[in-house]
This record gives structure tokens, sequence and C-alpha cells, in this order.
């Protein structure tokens, strides 16, 4: 029984999930041995003062008589590390950082980028260009967004460097070679984005009719649905109950008063959809279903408006908190009149501040 | 930006506020500010809870001396035929005069009276002595037992059928009350048999659950024709059940002790 429950909920994670089980499968499409395992070449003596230590960023020789050509899906067949050298190859250097903090001493003389333009003939700092890198004119004040990868699969785990594994050359075959190796690898968030435009959450916690001095505090749970239509903009379905005894006199009774209210809204993200963090505002206008200890249950409309704020916790999961505050028994749809329990008059407007901690599942 | 904000909160404010108190409890009007119709019901209901609780001292330990203040007794609502104690020291009645006419029409069906004055006669008896005994019988359950061990362990079927019989007992010696529940009764039974034989007669604890399940359209204070039903019922069957007040009392305050 065990058993079939997990193979289940196995079924279940990955029909909903794929993307939270692929990321560790390496790209199917890959050229066609890339990389032999020791060819990295392992650098022997500090390069010039003040640059990166060689070990952060393992780069292949350099081959200045090779054209650069930046690293496109379409790019020439040709061997990104060609396994045997070039003819008349130049002295190869030694490995140097990618991104060298202070222009090495004593630059050699490199031909032009011809993918930049105004190629200024100043020869200061020098880039270094590898086959599979792109050179950079000169050291930005910023770092650049790396160049988007057509090649790269949308789920991926953090890739790191292999000097930084205990199993490097394992996770070095799994680095696609087209990638520009070493532009982007600390730019990716630690924990990514949903990747999904769905969510649906399971939500518990407090309530309270705020106003009201015969209302104790009470609790309340529920589920939502929420659909996100653009970057910034999202419509949420969502259902929520909850229930607040009586004080004094009335609470000895264990009497309630329950509302479970029915809504519809927009929602609108404040964060980047690219952030492991989700802050956004959210509005509600729906059906209030009034349980009454005396009458018949009765429906009517109700408005509210409130904040999410929830962090990623997987590509398929996030955890948060939401306040929201509702007005309700606005007009009558169905059912009696709702009649106070205390003082058997009809009740007016009532509000509800919900504070619910919850958890969400993207797809 | 921050202007324009708090701007709107105070809109905002002012409509909720123009809309309502935003609570779903209300404070009841202080016995000086009620009508002078409604003042009478409550000395008449004071009078005889009164009566009552000279009973409950006379042969128990306890009393309800909780309810017997002008305040606790709310006679100010309107539109509802109710009679309720529901354990807050607040006994609740609906006065005559605050009925809508299609209600006091409804009681005059329920006791095939032919007249107001004969309907209105039947009324008074009923919610204005019968049922106000059988609030101060439950309040005796609450005082004797406690609100939370009668909502935990007694069954709504089981309140109600105990507090009509305390109430029956008392007034088993009083032959004009008598006469006037049999009378009044017997057009009850003879419109709503075909009704609400059936889940009357249901044997315990089905009877209890029935109830329960049904207790909103019977206790419906527009219109709570099953309640009165199964108060005349219990009425028929106690007559063979009948004790003395002080047997009476004293098994419904043992309830808890057993």
């Amino acid at each position: 029984m065990r058993s079939r429950l997990l193979l289940l909920g196995f079924g279940i994670a990955m029909s909903i999930a794929p993307g939270a089980f692929a990321q560790n499968v390496a790209p199917v499409a890959r050229p066609s041995k890339p990389y032999v395992r020791g060819a990295i070449p392992t650098p022997v003596s500090p390069a010039a003062p003040g640059a990166i230590p060689p070990t952060a960023r393992p780069v292949a020789p350099a081959v200045p008589s090779a054209p650069i050509v930046r690293p496109r899906p379409v790019a020439a067949p040709a061997p990104l590390i060609p396994m045997v050298p070039a003819p008349a190859p130049a002295p190869v250097p030694a490995p140097r950082p990618l991104i060298p903090m202070v222009p090495a001493p004593a630059p050699a003389p490199r031909p032009p980028v011809p993918t930049f333009a105004a190629p200024a003939p100043a020869p200061a700092p020098t880039p270094i260009a590898t086959p599979g890198t792109v050179a950079r004119p000169s050291r930005p004040r910023f770092p650049q967004r790396p160049v988007p990868v057509q090649t790269r699969p949308a789920a991926r785990p953090r890739r790191m460097l292999p000097a930084q594994t205990h199993d490097g050359p394992m996770l070095a075959e799994r680095i696609d070679p087209n990638v520009v190796q070493g532009a982007d690898v600390f730019d990716e968030p630690e924990t990514p984005a949903s990747n999904g435009p769905f969510r649906f959450a399971l939500s518990f916690g407090g309530s309270s009719l705020v106003v009201d001095p015969d209302m104790e505090v009470g609790i309340g749970g529920g589920l939502e649905l929420a659909a996100w239509l653009s970057r910034r903009f999202g419509l949420e379905l969502s259902a929520f109950g909850s229930q607040n005894a009586y004080k004094e006199g009335l609470g000895d009774t264990g009497i309630a008063f329950w509302v479970v209210n029915v809504t519809l809204g927009p929602t609108i993200r404040l964060t980047s959809p690219s952030s492991e963090w989700l802050v956004s505002l959210d509005g509600v206008f729906g059906g209030y279903m009034v349980i009454s200890p005396l009458q018949e249950s009765t429906w009517t409309t109700g408005i509210g408006g409130g904040i999410t704020i929830g962090k990623q916790l997987t590509r398929w999961m996030s955890v948060g908190i939401r306040a929201r505050y509702h007005v309700f028994n606005i007009s009558h749809l169905s059912g009696p009149e709702i009649i106070d329990i205390k003082a058997l008059r009809p009740v007016a407007m009532v509000d509800r501040l919900e504070v619910p901690a919850y958890v969400a599942f993207h797809f | 930006m921050s202007r324009f904000t708090s701007r709107l909160a105070s809109v905002g404010l002012l409509l909720l506020s123009a809309c309502g108190d935003l609570t779903v409890t209300n404070e009841r009007p202080a016995f000086e500010d009620l009508s002078v119709p409604e003042k009478s019901v409550v000395e008449r209901v004071l009078n005889e809870l009164t009566a009552f609780n000279q009973q409950v001292e006379m042969h128990t330990e306890y009393n309800v001396r909780t309810i017997l203040d002008r305040q606790k007794i709310d006679v100010s609502f309107t539109g509802l035929i109710l009679v309720a104690n529901l354990g807050d020291e607040i006994v609740h009645i609906s006065a005559w005069e605050n009925l809508s006419t299609k209600q006091q029409a409804l009681i005059q069906t329920w006791f095939g009276a032919t007249t107001v004055e004969e309907t209105r006669q039947f009324y008074e008896f009923f919610f204005y002595r019968f049922f106000v005994i059988g609030q101060g019988a439950k309040q005796f359950m609450y005082e004797s037992s406690s609100v939370e061990w009668v909502y935990l362990n007694r069954s709504l079927y089981a309140v109600e059928r105990d507090s009509t019989q305390l109430a029956l007992t008392y007034f088993q010696n009083d032959a004009a009350a008598i006469a006037l529940m049999d009378r009044g009764c017997a057009q009850v039974r003879k419109r709503y048999d075909a009704k609400y034989r059936a889940g009357f007669e249901l044997k315990r604890p089905e009877a209890d659950q029935y109830f329960l399940d049904n207790a909103r359209s019977l206790l419906d204070p527009k219109e709570p024709t099953g309640y009165i039903y199964y108060v005349c019922r219990w009425i028929e069957r106690g007559k063979g059940l009948l004790d003395s007040m002080n047997g009476e009392l004293d098994w419904l305050g043992g309830l808890s002790k057993k």
C-alpha cells in the first residue's frame, strides 16, 4: 500500500512538475565530443598579479589565428575546442582569467573583434578571446547581462564550475559547450522563479472581524487558483472559510459565526517574474455565504483586497503569507436576511481581515 | 502621492462608516428606551420568571436570578416569532405588537382562532407565560449543569422537550391554562399532522437527529410552525409523564451529576 502511494505520489509529481525532475538530465543534443576529460588545462602558475585565481575560470588555450565567432546555434560546425591544434599555432600563453581584474602587463597585440563595432586600436585591456567565449573590448563598469543562449534548457539548476565541485570533470561534461562559458555563471539566482503560469495554493491562518468587540479572533482556511495572464497581471479564483466564536455570554455556547467566500479578482505582481520573491496586490469580488445558527444560510456579495508576499522554494513550490481585508453583506443574493444572534436585529455590512500562510504549487 | 493615498483612505473609511458599523452583533436598547407595549411585556415576563424562580429556590439549591432583570429581557426586535435563551443570560420573547400582520394571521391559523382578540389571547398565554417558563427552565439547566455541559451533552431536541415538560408541570394545576393549551393544540395537530407527524414520531436518537437536521426550518423565526407542532405534541405526551415540580426539578438538575 505504501509503495503504491509512493508510486502514485511520484507519478503526480512528475506530471505536475516535469522540470523539477529533469533538471539533472544532461542535454541530449550535444556536439561531437566537445570535451575530453583532462583537456581542461590546469594552470600551473598564477597569472598576472591581481588576476582572478585561475581555478575559477578554466579556459582552453587561446588560438590567436582563429577568427572569433560569437557562438550561435547556427555557427560553423567546427569544433569549439579542436582536438588537434591548428597549424602554426601561436605560442600558448599561460592560462589567464577570463575577466582580469587588472589589465595584464605586456599585452599581446590582438586582432580586432569583428563582432563589436568601433574597434578601438587602443591596446590597453587585453581581452582574452578563446573559442567558445566572447571577447570584450573593454571592461565595463558593471557586469553585463549574459548573451541569451538558445540551447540552454529552461529549467536548469545552478551550474558550478568544475573546480568548485567535488566531481568537477563529471559536471563539466554536462556543460553545454555552446554556452558562453563563464560569462553568466554567477548571474543565475540560487532559487529560480516558478516556471508555470498557474498557481494552486492551500492557505490556513487567522481571521478577525476587526471592529466587532463581541467576536473572538478566529481561524480559517481555503484554496485558490491563480493564472498569470501576463508578466505582471493575473486572475485569482479563491475560496476561503472562517469561523469566529462569540465572546462573553455567547462564548460559552460554542456558537460561532461562519463565513465562506468564493471570489474572483485581479492580482498585480510588484516583483519581477524572475525573482524568487513574490509581492502582489490582490483584489477580490464575489459571493459570501453567512452560516447562521438560527437561520438558513445566506449568500451576499462582498469585495476585498490585500497583499501577498511569497518566496519560491523550488520551481514548483512556494510559501508565503497573505493579508486580505473583506467587506461583505453589501447586497443580498439568496437566503433570509442575516439576523444578529445577540440582539436579533438585521445585520448591515460586515468586515473581516484574514492573514493566512499558504503553500502554493506552480504548474 | 501620499496625500492622495490618505485622502483615498479617508473617503473609504467614511463610506464604510456610512454603510454601517461593520459588526455582526448589535446592542439592544435599554429598558428605558422601549415603547410602552414593550415595557408592559417585559413586566409580564419578569413577573412570570419571578414566580418560577420562587419554585426553583423552594425545591433546589439553585436559582435563576441572573435573568430577573428588566435589561435581560429582550422584546424589542421586530418581525420575528421567537422565544430563546441561548445561554447568555438573555431571554428573547417576541412582543405581539412587533409582529407583522402576516405573522399575526399565521398565529391565528395555528390555533384556529376566529378573531384577532382570540388569537392574541392564545399568543399571550403561550408566549408571555408558557414559553417564558420554558426559558426559565433552560436557565435552570444552565445554572445547575453549566452552559458548556448542556451544549456538549444534551441535544437540542432534549433541551426543548425538557423545558416544555417543566413548563407543563408548572401549569398542571391551572385548569384555565390547561384548557387553553388543549384547545389551541388540538387545532395545531389537526392542521399540521400531515406535515410534521412522521418526523415527530421517530424514535430516539433518530428523533434528536431529525430535529437538529431540520432545526432551521422548524425553528425559523419568520414562521416557526414546526416548533409549535412539536411543543403541542410534547404537551400531549407529557401529560402522561407528569411529576411534581420537586421531582421534575430534581431530575433536571441532577442530569450532569449522574
